[in-house]
C-alpha cells in the first residue's frame, strides 16, 4: 500500500483557463467541496509560503475550515501545498472527527495538455504522518477499490431493499 | 455524532468485521453460522460482533433463542455518507470543476454570437 492517493481527470478546456480555475480565488471558491456544499476564501496570498484560508460549509449547514500552504507554483504545470484543517483564526488544527487522521496532507496538481484539453492529476499523500495516522488515511481513501467497495455495495443494495 | 461516527469507522477499519456485514447484507444469521465460513472461534465472533452492535451497525433479530444478529440499516447511513464526503471530495470537485469550465465556455460562444 502506498498510502498515496491520486485522481485525475481530462477537463474539456484550454490550459490557462483551467489554471486559472485553481488560482482565482473566486472561480476556486464555485467548486471545491462536496455536491450541495458551499465555500468561502477567507485569504488568499498565491505565492510560496503563502496561504489559502477558507470556510466549508456542508449541505447539513456545518462548518469546516481549512488551511493551503502553497510550496511550489509553476504555472501552468504544477501548484503544491500543504493542505490542514484549520480553525477560524487560520491556525492549523487536528481533523474535527475523532479518528486518527494526519495534521498535514501534501497536495501536487500537475496541469497537462491534451487532445482537446488539459489532463488534471492530483494526489494527496499524508506529511509527517503515525503508523496510525498513515493506516487510517489509506483505510479511507485508498482501499476503497478492493477493501470496502465490495461490502458498501451490497450494503447499499440491502438499504434500498 | 462523532462518537457514533468514530466506533463506526473503528468497526469499519476490520476485515473480519466487514467480512461480517457483508454476510449479514444477504440475510441475519446466528453465532455458530457465522464462525464457520470466517474460520474463527465464536469467542472470537462475538468480540466482533459486540463491536460492530457498540457501533450501531447490527442488532439482535427477532429470535430470543438463536440471538441472530442482522443489520441495523441507520446506523450504516451515517457513516456511509460522511466517508463518501471525504472519499468523493476531489471526485465531487472535479465534477464541479468541469461544470464551471463548461459555463465559462458557454458563456464565451454566447458572447462571440452576440458581438
Amino acid at each position: 500500500m502506498s498510502g498515496i492517493f491520486e485522481i485525475s481527470r481530462s477537463f474539456r478546456a484550454a490550459r490557462d483557463r483551467v489554471w486559472d480555475a485553481w488560482t482565482d480565488p473566486e472561480q476556486f471558491a464555485v467548486w471545491f467541496g462536496p455536491k450541495g456544499s458551499k465555500c468561502e476564501i477567507k485569504h488568499f496570498d498565491f505565492r510560496p509560503s503563502g496561504y489559502l484560508h477558507s470556510r466549508m460549509e456542508g449541505p447539513d449547514g456545518t462548518a469546516m475550515w481549512a488551511k493551503n500552504v502553497y510550496r511550489m507554483i509553476e504555472p501552468t504545470d504544477l501548484i503544491v501545498w500543504e493542505q490542514s484543517f484549520a480553525d477560524e483564526q487560520g491556525e492549523i488544527v487536528a481533523a474535527p472527527f475523532p479518528m486518527p487522521w494526519p495534521l498535514r496532507m501534501l497536495t501536487t496538481v500537475k496541469f497537462a495538455d491534451t487532445d482537446g484539453g488539459t489532463h488534471v492529476v492530483l494526489t494527496w499523500q499524508p506529511l509527517d504522518a503515525s503508523a496510525e495516522e498513515m493506516a487510517s488515511f489509506t483505510t479511507m481513501m485508498t482501499s476503497m477499490h478492493g477493501g470496502w467497495t465490495g461490502t458498501f455495495d451490497q450494503l447499499e443494495e440491502f438499504l434500498r431493499a | 455524532m462523532y462518537d457514533r461516527l468514530s466506533s463506526g469507522l473503528h468497526a469499519l477499519a476490520d476485515p473480519t468485521r466487514r467480512g461480517i456485514l457483508a454476510r449479514l447484507a444477504s440475510g441475519e444469521a446466528t453465532v455458530a453460522e457465522l464462525s464457520e465460513p470466517f474460520g474463527i472461534s465464536q469467542p472470537s465472533i462475538s468480540r466482533h460482533l459486540k463491536v460492530l452492535e457498540k457501533a450501531g451497525l447490527i442488532e439482535v433479530g427477532r429470535s430470543a433463542q438463536t440471538r441472530p444478529r442482522r443489520l441495523r440499516p441507520d446506523g450504516l447511513r451515517d457513516i456511509t455518507a460522511w466517508l463518501d464526503g471525504l472519499r468523493n471530495l476531489w471526485a465531487d470537485s472535479f465534477d464541479r470543476l468541469d461544470d464551471h469550465l463548461n459555463a465559462a465556455r458557454d458563456d464565451d460562444n454566447d458572447n462571440r454570437e452576440n458581438r
